[in-house]
Protein backbone atom coordinates (compact mmCIF):
# COMPACT_ATOMS: atom_id res chain seq x y z
CA UNK A 1 0.00 0.00 0.00
CA UNK A 2 2.44 2.22 0.75
CA UNK A 3 4.66 1.78 -2.72
CA UNK A 4 1.09 3.12 -4.23
CA UNK A 5 0.85 6.38 -2.23
CA UNK A 6 4.65 6.99 -3.21
CA UNK A 7 3.61 6.55 -6.56
CA UNK A 8 0.61 9.00 -6.46
CA UNK A 9 2.64 11.37 -4.54
CA UNK A 10 5.16 11.23 -7.48
CA UNK A 11 2.59 11.73 -9.76
CA UNK A 12 1.11 14.78 -7.80
CA UNK A 13 4.17 16.43 -7.96
CA UNK A 14 4.92 15.80 -11.11
CA UNK A 15 1.46 17.65 -12.09
CA UNK A 16 2.05 20.17 -9.74
CA UNK A 17 5.67 20.79 -11.10
CA UNK A 18 4.57 20.84 -14.82
CA UNK A 19 1.91 23.34 -13.26
CA UNK A 20 4.13 25.65 -11.61
CA UNK A 21 6.27 25.05 -14.99
CA UNK A 22 3.49 25.78 -17.66
CA UNK A 23 2.52 29.38 -15.41
CA UNK A 24 5.76 30.21 -15.88
CA UNK A 25 6.29 29.59 -19.26
CA UNK A 26 2.72 31.03 -20.36
CA UNK A 27 4.62 34.58 -18.98
CA UNK A 28 7.26 34.65 -21.65
CA UNK A 29 5.25 33.72 -24.95
CA UNK A 30 5.86 36.67 -27.12
CA UNK A 31 2.97 38.77 -28.58
CA UNK A 32 1.08 37.33 -31.36
CA UNK A 33 2.48 38.30 -35.11
CA UNK A 34 1.29 41.50 -36.42
CA UNK A 35 -1.46 41.09 -39.09
CA UNK A 36 0.15 40.75 -42.52
CA UNK A 37 0.29 43.98 -44.62
CA UNK A 38 -2.51 44.47 -46.82
CA UNK A 39 -2.14 43.60 -50.09
CA UNK A 40 0.12 46.75 -52.45
CA UNK A 41 -2.15 49.17 -54.46
CA UNK A 42 -1.42 48.37 -58.63
CA UNK A 43 0.07 50.85 -60.32
CA UNK A 44 -0.31 51.92 -64.10
CA UNK A 45 1.01 53.94 -66.49
CA UNK A 46 0.34 54.15 -70.22
CA UNK A 47 1.99 56.94 -72.60
CA UNK A 48 1.43 56.87 -76.24
CA UNK A 49 4.23 57.85 -78.42
CA UNK A 50 3.76 60.11 -80.88
CA UNK A 51 0.41 61.41 -79.09
CA UNK A 52 -0.09 63.45 -82.36
CA UNK A 53 -0.41 61.68 -85.41
CA UNK A 54 -1.61 62.58 -88.76
CA UNK A 55 -4.72 60.53 -89.83
CA UNK A 56 -3.33 56.79 -91.46
CA UNK A 57 -0.38 56.99 -89.08
CA UNK A 58 0.32 55.24 -86.12
CA UNK A 59 1.82 55.46 -82.62
CA UNK A 60 2.88 52.94 -79.77
CA UNK A 61 0.70 52.83 -76.77
CA UNK A 62 3.01 51.43 -74.12
CA UNK A 63 2.26 50.49 -70.67
CA UNK A 64 3.74 49.40 -67.31
CA UNK A 65 1.50 47.94 -64.33
CA UNK A 66 2.77 46.71 -61.40
CA UNK A 67 0.94 44.82 -58.25
CA UNK A 68 -2.40 43.98 -60.94
CA UNK A 69 -3.74 40.66 -61.19
CA UNK A 70 -6.07 42.01 -64.00
CA UNK A 71 -5.19 44.90 -66.73
CA UNK A 72 -7.13 46.13 -69.34
CA UNK A 73 -6.76 48.75 -72.12
CA UNK A 74 -9.97 50.10 -73.05
CA UNK A 75 -11.79 46.64 -72.09
CA UNK A 76 -9.58 44.72 -73.62
CA UNK A 77 -7.35 42.05 -71.39
CA UNK A 78 -3.49 42.64 -71.70
CA UNK A 79 -0.69 41.71 -70.37
CA UNK A 80 0.77 43.45 -66.94
CA UNK A 81 3.74 45.41 -69.72
CA UNK A 82 3.36 45.28 -72.75
CA UNK A 83 2.83 47.98 -76.41
CA UNK A 84 0.67 48.08 -78.53
CA UNK A 85 0.49 49.93 -82.09
CA UNK A 86 -2.60 51.37 -82.74
CA UNK A 87 -3.73 53.94 -85.86
CA UNK A 88 -7.08 55.64 -84.48
CA UNK A 89 -9.09 57.56 -87.10
CA UNK A 90 -9.57 60.42 -84.66
CA UNK A 91 -8.68 61.67 -81.88
CA UNK A 92 -9.13 58.75 -78.98
CA UNK A 93 -8.05 58.51 -74.88
CA UNK A 94 -7.34 55.16 -74.12
CA UNK A 95 -7.65 54.40 -70.66
CA UNK A 96 -5.34 51.64 -69.12
CA UNK A 97 -7.24 49.54 -66.02
CA UNK A 98 -4.98 47.40 -63.90
CA UNK A 99 -6.87 45.65 -61.23
CA UNK A 100 -5.20 43.67 -58.05
CA UNK A 101 -6.00 42.63 -55.00
CA UNK A 102 -4.26 45.83 -53.94
CA UNK A 103 -7.19 47.98 -55.72
CA UNK A 104 -7.52 49.36 -58.86
CA UNK A 105 -6.03 51.86 -60.97
CA UNK A 106 -6.14 53.53 -63.61
CA UNK A 107 -4.16 55.54 -66.62
CA UNK A 108 -4.88 57.40 -69.45
CA UNK A 109 -3.19 58.37 -72.92
CA UNK A 110 -4.51 60.91 -75.32
CA UNK A 111 -3.47 60.26 -78.90
CA UNK A 112 -4.35 63.54 -80.87
CA UNK A 113 -5.19 62.92 -84.75
CA UNK A 114 -4.95 65.97 -87.02
CA UNK A 115 -6.51 65.66 -90.88
CA UNK A 116 -4.00 64.65 -93.44
CA UNK A 117 -2.16 67.90 -94.95
CA UNK A 118 -4.17 69.04 -98.26
CA UNK A 119 -2.57 67.87 -100.85
CA UNK A 120 -0.11 70.25 -102.30
CA UNK A 121 -1.49 72.46 -104.75
CA UNK A 122 -0.52 71.46 -108.47
CA UNK A 123 2.20 73.43 -109.44
CA UNK A 124 0.87 76.47 -110.85
CA UNK A 125 1.00 75.85 -114.30
CA UNK A 126 3.59 78.04 -116.30
CA UNK A 127 2.35 81.39 -117.90
CA UNK A 128 2.12 82.08 -121.59
CA UNK A 129 4.90 84.18 -120.34
CA UNK A 130 7.05 81.76 -118.81
CA UNK A 131 7.08 79.59 -121.15
CA UNK A 132 7.91 82.73 -123.83
CA UNK A 133 10.95 83.44 -121.32
CA UNK A 134 12.32 80.02 -121.26
CA UNK A 135 11.77 79.12 -124.92
CA UNK A 136 12.08 82.21 -126.91
CA UNK A 137 16.17 83.03 -127.46
CA UNK A 138 17.71 86.33 -128.50
CA UNK A 139 19.68 86.76 -131.50
CA UNK A 140 23.37 87.72 -131.51
CA UNK A 141 24.57 89.65 -134.35
CA UNK A 142 28.11 90.66 -135.64
CA UNK A 143 29.33 94.01 -135.58
CA UNK A 144 27.45 96.22 -137.56
CA UNK A 145 25.59 93.65 -139.41
CA UNK A 146 21.97 92.81 -138.96
CA UNK A 147 22.28 89.59 -141.35
CA UNK A 148 21.34 86.75 -139.17
CA UNK A 149 24.47 84.27 -138.98
CA UNK A 150 24.58 81.15 -139.64
CA UNK A 151 25.21 79.68 -135.76
CA UNK A 152 21.86 82.04 -134.99
CA UNK A 153 19.90 79.94 -137.86
CA UNK A 154 18.92 77.06 -135.59
CA UNK A 155 17.76 79.88 -132.58
CA UNK A 156 15.65 81.04 -134.82
CA UNK A 157 14.16 77.65 -135.87
CA UNK A 158 13.63 76.51 -132.65
CA UNK A 159 12.04 80.16 -131.67
CA UNK A 160 9.68 79.84 -134.44
CA UNK A 161 8.41 76.32 -133.53
CA UNK A 162 7.43 77.95 -130.19
CA UNK A 163 5.88 80.58 -131.45
CA UNK A 164 4.22 78.56 -133.93
CA UNK A 165 2.83 75.90 -131.26
CA UNK A 166 1.62 79.12 -129.05
CA UNK A 167 -0.32 81.25 -131.44
CA UNK A 168 -1.86 83.68 -129.23
CA UNK A 169 1.57 84.96 -128.18
CA UNK A 170 1.83 88.76 -129.66
CA UNK A 171 5.43 89.75 -129.16
CA UNK A 172 8.44 92.43 -129.30
CA UNK A 173 11.25 92.30 -131.22
CA UNK A 174 13.90 95.06 -129.56
CA UNK A 175 16.96 95.92 -132.12
CA UNK A 176 20.10 96.24 -129.76
CA UNK A 177 23.91 97.62 -130.89
CA UNK A 178 26.71 97.91 -128.95
CA UNK A 179 28.31 101.36 -127.68
CA UNK A 180 30.56 101.64 -130.42
CA UNK A 181 28.56 103.03 -133.35
CA UNK A 182 26.60 106.53 -132.94
CA UNK A 183 23.33 107.66 -131.82
CA UNK A 184 21.61 107.64 -134.44
CA UNK A 185 23.26 104.67 -136.84
CA UNK A 186 22.92 102.67 -134.32
CA UNK A 187 19.26 103.41 -133.91
CA UNK A 188 18.66 102.82 -137.94
CA UNK A 189 20.86 99.96 -137.54
CA UNK A 190 19.15 98.46 -134.29
CA UNK A 191 15.52 98.59 -136.54
CA UNK A 192 17.27 96.49 -139.17
CA UNK A 193 18.22 93.72 -136.52
CA UNK A 194 14.57 93.95 -134.98
CA UNK A 195 13.62 93.50 -138.58
CA UNK A 196 16.16 90.53 -139.67
CA UNK A 197 14.56 88.81 -137.02
CA UNK A 198 10.88 89.12 -137.53
CA UNK A 199 11.68 88.70 -141.23
CA UNK A 200 13.58 85.27 -140.57
CA UNK A 201 10.43 84.03 -138.29
CA UNK A 202 8.09 85.37 -140.90
CA UNK A 203 9.48 83.35 -143.52
CA UNK A 204 9.45 80.24 -140.86
CA UNK A 205 5.72 80.78 -140.49
CA UNK A 206 4.98 83.08 -137.63
CA UNK A 207 2.54 85.78 -138.35
CA UNK A 208 3.49 89.08 -139.18
CA UNK A 209 0.85 90.94 -137.71
CA UNK A 210 1.71 89.47 -133.80
CA UNK A 211 5.12 90.89 -134.07
CA UNK A 212 6.18 94.49 -132.99
CA UNK A 213 10.12 95.76 -133.57
CA UNK A 214 11.44 98.52 -131.98
CA UNK A 215 14.74 99.63 -131.84
CA UNK A 216 16.96 101.26 -129.07
CA UNK A 217 20.50 101.22 -130.84
CA UNK A 218 22.75 101.72 -128.08
CA UNK A 219 20.11 103.47 -125.61
CA UNK A 220 18.96 100.75 -123.56
CA UNK A 221 22.28 98.23 -123.19
CA UNK A 222 22.34 95.05 -121.56
CA UNK A 223 26.09 95.07 -120.53
CA UNK A 224 27.86 98.42 -119.99
CA UNK A 225 31.91 97.45 -120.22
CA UNK A 226 33.86 98.51 -122.70
CA UNK A 227 35.05 94.36 -124.19
CA UNK A 228 34.10 92.14 -126.60
CA UNK A 229 32.21 89.96 -124.50
CA UNK A 230 29.72 92.97 -122.96
CA UNK A 231 29.66 94.34 -127.11
CA UNK A 232 28.46 91.41 -128.22
CA UNK A 233 25.68 90.73 -125.49
CA UNK A 234 24.56 94.43 -126.69
CA UNK A 235 24.48 93.47 -130.13
CA UNK A 236 20.75 91.38 -130.32
CA UNK A 237 17.40 90.67 -131.40
CA UNK A 238 16.10 90.97 -127.53
CA UNK A 239 12.03 89.22 -127.34
CA UNK A 240 9.58 90.77 -124.89
CA UNK A 241 6.61 89.07 -124.23
CA UNK A 242 3.75 91.50 -125.50
CA UNK A 243 3.22 94.22 -127.74
CA UNK B 1 21.53 126.92 -124.68
CA UNK B 2 23.55 130.05 -125.76
CA UNK B 3 26.56 129.80 -127.86
CA UNK B 4 28.95 129.54 -124.68
CA UNK B 5 26.97 127.55 -122.89
CA UNK B 6 24.80 129.60 -120.47
CA UNK B 7 20.98 129.28 -120.35
CA UNK B 8 20.28 125.68 -120.76
CA UNK B 9 16.68 124.89 -120.67
CA UNK B 10 14.80 121.21 -120.56
CA UNK B 11 12.40 121.43 -123.32
CA UNK B 12 10.88 117.60 -123.03
CA UNK B 13 9.87 116.16 -119.78
CA UNK B 14 8.38 112.38 -121.79
CA UNK B 15 10.34 110.31 -119.32
CA UNK B 16 11.43 108.60 -121.95
CA UNK B 17 14.01 109.01 -124.87
CA UNK B 18 14.17 111.74 -126.52
CA UNK B 19 16.93 112.50 -129.26
CA UNK B 20 18.17 114.61 -132.34
CA UNK B 21 16.82 117.86 -131.75
CA UNK B 22 16.93 120.02 -134.80
CA UNK B 23 15.36 123.99 -134.53
CA UNK B 24 13.70 125.34 -137.00
CA UNK B 25 15.46 128.24 -139.65
CA UNK B 26 13.07 130.68 -138.43
CA UNK B 27 13.61 129.13 -134.83
CA UNK B 28 10.33 128.70 -133.87
CA UNK B 29 10.22 124.97 -133.40
CA UNK B 30 12.46 121.92 -132.49
CA UNK B 31 12.11 118.86 -134.37
CA UNK B 32 13.05 115.61 -132.52
CA UNK B 33 12.70 111.96 -132.81
CA UNK B 34 10.96 110.50 -129.15
CA UNK B 35 9.71 107.05 -127.92
CA UNK B 36 5.84 107.72 -128.10
CA UNK B 37 3.24 104.94 -127.96
CA UNK B 38 5.75 102.08 -128.15
CA UNK B 39 7.53 103.48 -131.84
CA UNK B 40 10.10 106.20 -132.27
CA UNK B 41 7.83 109.24 -133.40
CA UNK B 42 9.16 112.44 -135.11
CA UNK B 43 7.66 115.03 -132.43
CA UNK B 44 7.71 118.93 -132.58
CA UNK B 45 8.13 121.23 -130.11
CA UNK B 46 7.20 124.74 -130.70
CA UNK B 47 9.28 127.29 -128.68
CA UNK B 48 6.72 129.66 -129.14
CA UNK B 49 4.41 127.81 -127.21
CA UNK B 50 6.63 125.89 -125.08
CA UNK B 51 4.88 122.16 -125.25
CA UNK B 52 4.76 119.96 -128.19
CA UNK B 53 2.77 120.16 -131.22
CA UNK B 54 0.93 117.30 -133.35
CA UNK B 55 3.07 115.94 -136.24
CA UNK B 56 1.89 112.70 -137.98
CA UNK B 57 2.83 109.52 -136.36
CA UNK B 58 4.11 107.10 -139.12
CA UNK B 59 4.68 102.84 -138.31
CA UNK B 60 8.21 101.76 -137.73
CA UNK B 61 11.13 103.91 -137.10
CA UNK B 62 10.73 107.50 -137.42
CA UNK B 63 14.34 109.33 -136.87
CA UNK B 64 16.61 111.94 -137.46
CA UNK B 65 14.59 114.93 -138.20
CA UNK B 66 16.44 118.01 -140.79
CA UNK B 67 15.18 121.29 -141.41
CA UNK B 68 15.20 121.91 -144.87
CA UNK B 69 16.82 125.84 -145.62
CA UNK B 70 13.39 127.52 -145.72
CA UNK B 71 11.42 125.94 -142.85
CA UNK B 72 8.56 124.20 -145.54
CA UNK B 73 10.12 120.55 -145.41
CA UNK B 74 11.62 117.86 -143.32
CA UNK B 75 13.90 115.15 -144.17
CA UNK B 76 14.11 112.01 -141.74
CA UNK B 77 14.63 108.56 -141.63
CA UNK B 78 11.76 105.96 -141.44
CA UNK B 79 11.26 102.23 -141.67
CA UNK B 80 8.04 102.12 -141.95
CA UNK B 81 8.42 99.80 -144.84
CA UNK B 82 10.54 97.73 -142.59
CA UNK B 83 13.92 99.05 -144.05
CA UNK B 84 15.38 102.47 -142.89
CA UNK B 85 14.77 104.93 -145.44
CA UNK B 86 15.32 108.95 -146.35
CA UNK B 87 11.83 110.23 -146.30
CA UNK B 88 10.59 113.75 -146.87
CA UNK B 89 7.45 115.43 -145.47
CA UNK B 90 6.21 119.25 -145.76
CA UNK B 91 6.32 120.63 -142.60
CA UNK B 92 2.74 120.92 -141.93
CA UNK B 93 3.20 116.83 -141.86
CA UNK B 94 1.81 116.41 -145.02
CA UNK B 95 2.69 115.12 -148.54
CA UNK B 96 5.17 112.27 -147.58
CA UNK B 97 7.54 111.29 -150.03
CA UNK B 98 10.51 108.24 -149.87
CA UNK B 99 13.12 109.34 -151.36
CA UNK B 100 16.12 106.12 -150.99
CA UNK B 101 15.59 102.66 -152.05
CA UNK B 102 18.73 100.61 -150.15
CA UNK B 103 18.96 98.07 -147.91
CA UNK B 104 20.77 98.46 -144.81
CA UNK B 105 20.09 101.51 -142.70
CA UNK B 106 19.20 105.44 -144.56
CA UNK B 107 20.00 108.08 -141.50
CA UNK B 108 20.67 111.41 -140.27
CA UNK B 109 19.79 113.49 -143.43
CA UNK B 110 21.21 117.32 -143.79
CA UNK B 111 20.29 119.97 -146.70
CA UNK B 112 22.66 121.87 -147.99
CA UNK B 113 21.46 125.22 -146.58
CA UNK B 114 22.64 126.78 -149.57
CA UNK B 115 20.80 125.75 -152.40
CA UNK B 116 18.31 123.77 -149.90
CA UNK B 117 18.11 121.22 -153.03
CA UNK B 118 20.44 118.49 -151.83
CA UNK B 119 20.78 116.08 -149.24
CA UNK B 120 23.55 114.63 -146.89
CA UNK B 121 23.10 111.55 -145.07
CA UNK B 122 24.39 108.37 -143.72
CA UNK B 123 23.93 104.65 -145.20
CA UNK B 124 24.80 101.14 -144.74
CA UNK B 125 24.28 100.12 -148.47
CA UNK B 126 27.78 98.91 -148.27
CA UNK B 127 28.30 97.44 -145.08
CA UNK B 128 30.24 100.30 -142.57
CA UNK B 129 28.07 103.64 -142.51
CA UNK B 130 29.36 105.99 -145.27
CA UNK B 131 28.30 109.90 -146.09
CA UNK B 132 26.73 110.58 -149.10
CA UNK B 133 24.81 113.51 -150.72
CA UNK B 134 22.01 113.31 -153.39
CA UNK B 135 19.15 115.62 -155.22
CA UNK B 136 16.37 116.33 -152.83
CA UNK B 137 14.33 114.04 -155.38
CA UNK B 138 16.56 111.40 -154.74
CA UNK B 139 18.89 111.30 -157.77
CA UNK B 140 22.32 111.57 -158.34
CA UNK B 141 23.52 109.25 -155.72
CA UNK B 142 27.32 110.72 -154.89
CA UNK B 143 29.53 108.72 -152.24
CA UNK B 144 32.13 111.01 -150.40
CA UNK B 145 33.30 108.88 -147.79
CA UNK B 146 35.67 106.01 -149.06
CA UNK B 147 36.12 104.14 -146.14
CA UNK B 148 35.75 103.36 -142.19
CA UNK B 149 32.96 103.86 -140.22
CA UNK B 150 31.19 107.55 -141.41
CA UNK B 151 28.34 109.38 -139.57
CA UNK B 152 26.26 112.45 -138.51
CA UNK B 153 27.17 114.53 -141.30
CA UNK B 154 26.18 118.64 -140.90
CA UNK B 155 25.97 120.71 -144.03
CA UNK B 156 27.91 124.14 -143.78
CA UNK B 157 25.78 127.27 -144.35
CA UNK B 158 27.89 127.73 -146.81
CA UNK B 159 26.44 125.33 -148.91
CA UNK B 160 30.77 124.49 -149.62
CA UNK B 161 31.60 121.76 -146.67
CA UNK B 162 30.26 118.27 -144.81
CA UNK B 163 31.33 118.39 -141.28
CA UNK B 164 31.08 114.62 -139.78
CA UNK B 165 32.33 112.23 -137.63
CA UNK B 166 35.16 109.63 -138.90
CA UNK B 167 36.15 106.47 -137.83
CA UNK B 168 38.73 106.14 -140.87
CA UNK B 169 41.19 103.62 -139.65
CA UNK B 170 38.63 101.36 -138.82
CA UNK B 171 39.87 97.88 -139.66
CA UNK B 172 39.40 94.22 -137.87
CA UNK B 173 39.21 94.43 -134.21
CA UNK B 174 37.91 97.42 -132.00
CA UNK B 175 37.51 100.46 -133.85
CA UNK B 176 39.87 103.27 -133.41
CA UNK B 177 38.65 107.12 -132.47
CA UNK B 178 36.36 108.93 -133.46
CA UNK B 179 37.14 112.15 -135.35
CA UNK B 180 35.95 115.25 -136.46
CA UNK B 181 36.67 115.96 -140.07
CA UNK B 182 35.38 118.41 -142.50
CA UNK B 183 34.99 117.96 -146.71
CA UNK B 184 35.20 120.05 -149.60
CA UNK B 185 32.23 118.60 -151.31
CA UNK B 186 33.35 119.95 -154.90
CA UNK B 187 36.77 118.11 -154.20
CA UNK B 188 35.85 115.46 -151.27
CA UNK B 189 39.27 117.04 -150.04
CA UNK B 190 39.09 116.49 -146.29
CA UNK B 191 40.70 118.15 -143.12
CA UNK B 192 40.71 116.21 -139.69
CA UNK B 193 39.96 118.59 -136.89
CA UNK B 194 39.81 116.71 -133.75
CA UNK B 195 42.98 113.95 -133.43
CA UNK B 196 42.23 110.92 -131.00
CA UNK B 197 40.75 112.02 -128.69
CA UNK B 198 38.26 109.98 -127.18
CA UNK B 199 34.52 109.53 -129.36
CA UNK B 200 33.76 113.10 -131.52
CA UNK B 201 30.47 113.05 -133.23
CA UNK B 202 27.73 115.56 -134.22
CA UNK B 203 29.21 118.46 -135.41
CA UNK B 204 26.91 121.34 -136.18
CA UNK B 205 27.84 124.79 -137.77
CA UNK B 206 26.90 128.19 -136.42
CA UNK B 207 25.40 130.36 -139.25
CA UNK B 208 28.66 132.44 -140.14
CA UNK B 209 30.36 128.72 -141.07
CA UNK B 210 32.86 129.67 -138.59
CA UNK B 211 32.27 127.49 -135.58
CA UNK B 212 31.51 124.21 -135.14
CA UNK B 213 29.90 122.30 -132.13
CA UNK B 214 30.06 118.68 -131.18
CA UNK B 215 29.70 116.37 -128.89
CA UNK B 216 32.66 114.50 -127.79
CA UNK B 217 33.64 111.92 -124.72
CA UNK B 218 37.31 113.14 -124.40
CA UNK B 219 36.83 114.01 -120.10
CA UNK B 220 35.37 110.66 -119.91
CA UNK B 221 31.32 111.79 -120.36
CA UNK B 222 29.77 112.78 -123.38
CA UNK B 223 29.58 116.62 -123.21
CA UNK B 224 28.97 119.64 -125.81
CA UNK B 225 32.51 121.16 -127.15
CA UNK B 226 32.98 123.77 -129.55
CA UNK B 227 35.68 125.15 -131.58
CA UNK B 228 36.88 126.93 -135.04
CA UNK B 229 36.12 125.48 -138.46
CA UNK B 230 39.91 124.77 -138.89
CA UNK B 231 39.74 122.80 -135.52
CA UNK B 232 41.57 125.24 -133.21
CA UNK B 233 40.27 126.69 -130.10
CA UNK B 234 38.18 124.03 -128.74
CA UNK B 235 36.50 124.90 -125.83
CA UNK B 236 33.73 123.04 -123.45
CA UNK B 237 30.39 123.60 -122.85
CA UNK B 238 28.65 121.45 -120.84
CA UNK B 239 29.66 120.07 -117.76
CA UNK B 240 27.02 118.10 -115.55
CA UNK B 241 25.83 114.81 -116.71
CA UNK B 242 25.73 113.54 -120.30
CA UNK B 243 25.30 116.02 -122.82
CA UNK B 244 24.91 114.72 -126.58
CA UNK B 245 23.87 115.68 -130.27
CA UNK B 246 23.77 119.75 -130.32
CA UNK B 247 22.83 121.48 -132.89
CA UNK B 248 23.41 125.21 -133.79
CA UNK B 249 20.49 127.68 -134.61
CA UNK B 250 20.17 128.87 -138.27
CA UNK B 251 20.21 132.51 -136.23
Amino acid sequence: MKHRAIQWSIIILALAGIMVLGACKKKVTPPPPPPPPPPAAPTASLTANPSTIQQGQSTTLTWETQNATDVTLDGNKVDANGSQTVSPTDSTTYHLVAKGAGGSQESTARVTVTPPPPPPPPAPSPTDMDLFNTNVKDIFFDYDSYDIKPDQQSVIQGDAAFLKQHPNITFTIEGHCDERGSTEYNLALGDNRANAVKNALVQAGVDASRIKTISYGKEKPFCTESNESCWQQNRRGHFVYGK
Amino acid sequence: MDYDGANQRQLTHKGSISLSPRISPDGSRVAFSGISGGNWEIEMYSLDLNRTVSFPRYSGTNLSPAWSADGTRIAFSSSRTGDPEIYIVDADGRNIRRITEAKGPDVSPTWNPKTNAQIAWVSGRTGLPQIYTMESDGTNVQRMTDQGYAVSPSWAPNGQFLAFAWIRRYGPGAPGARDIYVMDITTKQFVQLTHDVGRNDFPSWSPDSRHIVFQSDRTGTEQIWTMLADGTNQKQLTTSGKNSQPNWSFK
